[in-house]
């Protein structure tokens, strides 16, 4: 069976998404992002993924970022939040989200 | 840090050599913040080393978009590079080596040319005259003491001369090597 694949793409698909809406519901820093995504076996990813992602998502103007120090032993973190164009981002996101929701329910005949 | 972790630390920023400095160590500082993460929840390094995967895909993944922009083979990128090498290679064989004689050699005329100037002095108070260095322009000869000062003139001006000619030569082979980094086929 081919669930695995199939389950990598949506995972893939989603990442994104999952991540902005992290992001707007409080700052994170990278690690913390990828310890939020472990707790969903679905959409846990690693550094390789997430990482280039975060910056990416900088670059296109949704995200921005600061380096902070932590308390002692632990090192600098890099925290990210939305920028206006990343709120204005997700919104949109969601609304395409609802309406991909609501194709599936209706497939489902429910 | 355990020193399989730098290494793989180097590694990345080795494979992301195609970015900006600034880029890089940005990114490998989160990288790093993230292994010392785990090494704080006391996770062994071969996790950590595993859980990062091959150094090199953990590049790729942030050069993806830049490989994909720069892919394509162009003529006029083709043209740049043999123009670029073409003149460099013409360029650096005149440059290099005149500068790298001129620099050092001045330097040493320099130094010289006042303690020459300055025994012909010392040997003139004694009343002897020095053979083998004297100051002479034309049927002009100047007396040992204005020759000791006009020696250590001449003396700053040629080591000026060589510190000028050394700047340049690091200048020329600072920038060729700088326009080579941001020209790759």
């Amino acid at each position: 069976m081919n669930l695995d694949k199939w389950k990598s793409q949506i995972a893939r698909g989603t990442l994104e998404y999952c991540i902005l809406l992290m992001l707007s519901q409080k700052t994170c820093y990278g690690y913390e992002v990828l310890q939020e995504l472990g707790k969903h076996p679905m959409i846990a990813s690693t550094e390789s993924t997430v990482y280039p992602l975060l910056r990416r998502l900088q670059k296109e103007g949704f995200l921005q970022s600061v380096w902070r120090d932590s308390a002692e032993g632990l090192p600098p973190r890099k925290y990210y939040s939305l920028t206006p164009a990343g709120e204005e981002y997700v919104k949109c996101m969601s609304k395409e989200w609802d309406s991909l929701l609501e194709a599936v329910s209706c497939l489902r005949g429910e | 840090m355990d020193a399989r972790l730098e290494k793989y630390l180097d590694k990345v920023d080795r494979y992301l050599r195609p970015l900006p400095t600034s880029e890089r160590v940005d990114i490998v500082k989160e990288i790093k913040g993230s292994m010392l993460e785990m090494e704080n929840e006391s996770l062994a390094v071969e996790d950590i080393l595993e859980r990062l995967g091959n150094p090199k895909e953990l590049a790729m993944a942030y050069l993806g978009d830049l490989l994909t922009r720069k892919q394509g083979f162009s003529w006029n990128r083709l043209l740049l590079v043999c123009a670029f090498y073409g003149l460099t290679g013409f360029s650096g064989m005149i440059v290099i080596p005149v500068l790298g004689i001129i620099a050092p050699t001045f330097i040493f005329c320099g130094a010289v040319s006042p303690v020459a100037g300055l025994v012909k002095y010392v040997s003139s108070l004694f009343g002897y005259d020095m053979p083998y260095v004297m100051f002479q322009l034309g049927d002009f000869t100047l007396s040992p003491g204005a020759g000791f000062i006009w020696s250590i003139v001449v003396g700053a001006a040629l080591v000026f001369l060589g510190k000028g000619s050394w700047e340049l030569l690091l200048r020329y082979i600072r920038a060729v090597s700088r326009t080579k980094r941001n020209l790759s086929i």
